[in-house]
């Protein structure tokens, strides 16, 4: 039988503010975390702008894992970023609930781990040549030598790891791998735990940070990122006619999904509920989302139908929103098709993308909080930057510079991903 | 009436061969080799063997074949043995008319596994950019080098590509989730899919993982991690393979079709097993790469009944077989003798095979799959062999 599932507490490090609270309050006020790539020199770079969170020092959540005598890490893993920013939240989380009793789940969203420049400094150009040559039977008979400790920062279920030493719990735990989708899916698997009785009590969210030479790379050569370097605050403009690309973010974000019981156990006032959870696949190819919207179409249809909806009821939808010029309009379409098969008129739409930038493999369970928020506080959070709303997004957009108030019961978070995969959440303000 | 999940169909591609009857009897495959490496110059490392694919061949699964340049090696793995799994349980891949439930609507669940990136590519990036005194030029990498990566190579590195490819080629539109960790990807994903079939989510799924990593990248990957045992490729032809101090590395595929049991009657499939419990955990405080036997200990025993057949997951590795001998009780079936440590592949690969082989030989009652991954992840499915 499936249980009622509530989120409890939520745990927010982002480019527009860490904790609940400042995130929630930057939302409203259309706050934008754009500015210069300032963690390393990316002064040659076709893109030199992303949304960083701004004074993060990655030793502080791995020494205070290691001064907790909680589990072991090897001192390497803090050159990963996205890692220490998932145990920052972990860590925060954990001073706002203390210590979660019993089995625990833990889902993750995890994102791609790119070389890093001291990685290729230490294990490769000791092997490369002055004429543009690498040697790689040197490297192989090296392998072995090197000081470098960076394969286990590559490790899949490494973060998961380190994370579940800082919340002190063991249990059920995956990592999911959808890409831009991955931690609305690893909320998803909270859900469905929490629901069928696994577990009480479940983690999920995600983090990630591009941020870093390889990392940006890969996106600019896929022709994904904007280039408006001059103007950075402005740069991520989802649903604006003259979008050029989405702005890099990075940040780490967790959820405390538990039973309504369990929630009360513990003291704890429910933010919201969760209700649906969908996912599909575009089948139609690795770089662009179906021409029609059909797989986000269906990731949303089977939400509202998980949560025993109609799309009447859903007063907001949280866009995927990247700001490229395929997704934005391919998703309202998408959006405007399944309320108008339904009989009904489509709700206010945004992209936060647009405040936060795109945090990758962390961008659903951000935007997941941003729906917490909007629901909790009673506000649709803005789409900042459209000058000229572009026709092809035939859904009402929030433009805005800051968060208009409302009386919002029920939203939805989408979430689509490289590749074709697709998540939706349906969350609604809690009410007894 | 309450849905129940069946395996009717099996599709597997490893070192062992192509194809459920090749995995038949792999775990008593005494006489199993790994080969010198293939896909590269391997001489010079301490790892220079493995059970390898001779070549992947993904290509009748294929809408269009010049998209085979798209996809890296575990996803050509997952795709051919995605496709051999549906012929196995009597689904034409490639006519989506005569699948028994749309395309559209079959769910599509993976276990993933690490991808370093392709060593020798960064190797000439880091030639073009760098000089041995001052390491990266960060001006020169942002300028002129960056034209040496290749548009789309971050596409052969993002672990759902496999994912994506399969549901491209085959139209698939259901739901769909690609899962590690790593060793325990496989089982989680097939938990996974069992969940979506008993709420109603589809009728029908391919459960699937695949791994690839004996180039250069996955091979010194693996040796530094301490995981791989070291072998030159003619301690591979001599030695004891059964008492290494590592896993011989290995790569696959593994696909299962697994379907709600009314499906599969309506349409006289096959029925393998049916799928029982499925548990997963990951330890608090595990050791990076310690085998923690009472964590998968506690998951056999979630899933396991007296007198079941259980999968192990040590294979070559000695001192770890004797561990997991001692936490798991009896005897254990180690299919992976034939096929090596297949990373994320390896939990759903010695399921496939134990399953290919307790069908042939006319086997009827419980098979446990155990899966472990580096960090103290460990999972377990139970399922009831009936055909």
């Amino acid at each position: 039988m499936s249980r009622r599932v509530v989120i409890s507490a939520v745990s927010v490090i982002s480019p527009i503010g860490r904790g609940y609270d400042e995130f929630a309050t930057a939302l409203k006020q259309g706050a934008s975390g754009g500015g210069p790539v300032s963690l390393f020199d990316a002064s040659t770079f076709p893109t030199r702008i992303a949304a960083e969170v701004a004074g993060f020092d990655p030793e502080l959540p791995l020494r205070r894992l290691l001064e907790s005598e909680r589990g072991s890490y090897d001192a390497e893993i803090s050159e990963d970023r996205k890692t220490a920013l998932g145990l920052a939240a972990a860590w925060d989380l954990v001073d706002q609930v203390g210590a979660l009793k019993g089995d625990v789940a833990l889902h993750l969203g995890t994102g791609l781990s790119s070389a890093s420049v001291r990685e290729l400094e230490a294990d490769l150009v000791p092997f490369t040549g002055g004429d543009g040559s690498f040697d790689d039977r040197a490297y192989g008979a090296q392998c072995l030598a090197s000081s470098s400790t960076s394969p286990w920062r590559h490790l899949t279920g490494e973060a998961n790891r380190l994370m579940m030493s800082a919340l002190g719990v063991s249990g059920p735990s995956s990592s999911s791998f959808a890409a831009c989708a991955a931690s609305t899916h690893a909320i998803g698997r909270a859900f469905r735990d929490v629901a069928a009785g696994r577990v009480d009590r479940a983690v999920a969210g995600g983090m990630d940070s591009m941020v870093h030479p390889f990392g940006m790379i890969s996106f600019m050569r896929l022709g994904a990122l904007s280039t408006a370097n001059e103007d950075p605050r402005r740069a991520s403009r989802p649903f604006d006619r003259d979008r050029d690309g989405f702005l890099l973010g990075e940040g780490g974000v967790l959820l405390l999904l538990e039973t309504q019981d369990a929630a009360a156990a513990r003291g704890a006032r429910p933010l919201v509920e969760v209700l649906g959870y969908g996912t599909s696949m575009d089948a139609h190819a690795v770089t662009a989302p179906h021409p029609e919207g059909r797989g986000a179409y269906l990731a949303m249809q089977r939400a509202v139908r998980d949560a025993g909806l109609s799309t009447a009821d859903v007063g907001y939808v949280n866009a995927h929103g990247t700001g490229t010029p395929l997704n934005d309009g391919t998703e309202s379409r998408a959006v405007r098709d399944l309320w108008a098969d339904q009989g009904h008129a489509p709700p206010p739409m945004s992209s936060t993308k647009s405040m936060t930038g795109h945090l990758i493999a962390a961008a659903g369970a951000l935007e997941a909080v941003a729906c917490v928020a909007a629901l909790d506080r009673g506000f649709l959070p803005p789409s900042i930057n459209i000058e000229n709303l572009d026709p092809v997004c035939e859904v009402p957009i929030v433009d805005a510079a800051t968060g208009p108030d409302a009386d919002l019961r029920i939203a939805m978070t989408n979430s689509f991903g490289f590749g074709g995969q697709n998540g939706s959440l349906i969350l609604r303000r809690w009410e007894k | 009436m309450a849905r129940r999940a069946v395996i009717t169909g099996i599709g597997l591609v490893s070192g062992a061969g192509v194809g459920r009857e090749a995995h038949i009897g792999c775990a008593d495959r005494l006489d199993a080799r790994p080969t010198a490496l293939a896909l590269f110059d391997g001489s010079t490392m301490p790892v220079q063997a493995a059970f390898q694919v001779s070549r992947p061949r993904p290509a009748p699964f294929m809408k269009r074949r010049k998209d085979l340049k798209l996809m890296s090696r575990d996803a050509q793995l997952a795709l051919q043995a995605a496709g051999l799994a549906l012929t196995d349980a009597l689904i034409a891949p490639m006519d989506p008319d005569a699948w028994p439930i749309p395309p559209e609507e079959a769910g599509l669940f993976m276990g993933v596994g690490l991808e370093p990136g392709n060593i020798t590519e960064l190797g000439y990036v880091a030639a073009d950019c760098s000089s041995a005194h001052h390491g990266i030029d960060l001006h020169r990498l942002g300028g002129s080098s960056i034209d040496l990566i290749p548009p789309l190579s971050a596409l052969k590195t993002l672990p759902n590509m496999a994912l994506a490819h399969i549901s491209i080629n085959l139209g698939m539109m259901g739901p769909g989730e690609a899962l590690s960790p790593w060793g325990t990807a496989g089982i989680a994903a097939l938990g996974v899919a069992v969940e979506s079939i008993e709420r109603g989510e589809c009728e029908m799924a391919l459960v699937g993982a695949s791994d690839s990593d004996v180039d250069l990248g996955g091979v010194s990957t693996h040796a530094r991690l301490g995981l791989a045992a070291r072998l030159t490729a003619a301690q591979a032809q001599s030695s004891d393979l059964w008492s290494l101090d590592g896993f011989v590395l290995g790569e696959g595929a593994a696909f299962l079709v697994v379907e709600d049991e009314a499906l599969a009657l309506r349409r006289g499939a096959h029925i393998v097993a049916r799928v029982g419990a499925v548990a997963s955990r990951t330890q608090s405080g595990a050791a990076l790469a310690a085998f923690d036997a009472g964590c998968l200990r506690t998951v056999v025993n979630q899933v396991r009944a007296g007198g079941d057949l259980v999968t192990g997951v040590g294979g070559h590795w000695a001192a770890w077989r004797a561990a997991e001998a001692e936490a798991l009780g009896g005897d254990l079936l180690y299919p992976s003798r034939a096929t090596g440590w297949c990373a994320a592949a390896s939990g759903l690969l010695d399921l496939g095979a134990a399953l290919a082989t307790a069908c042939d030989r006319g086997y009827h009652g419980g098979l446990v799959g155990a899966a472990w991954s580096p960090g103290g992840d460990c999972a377990a499915v139970r399922c009831e062999v009936m055909e």
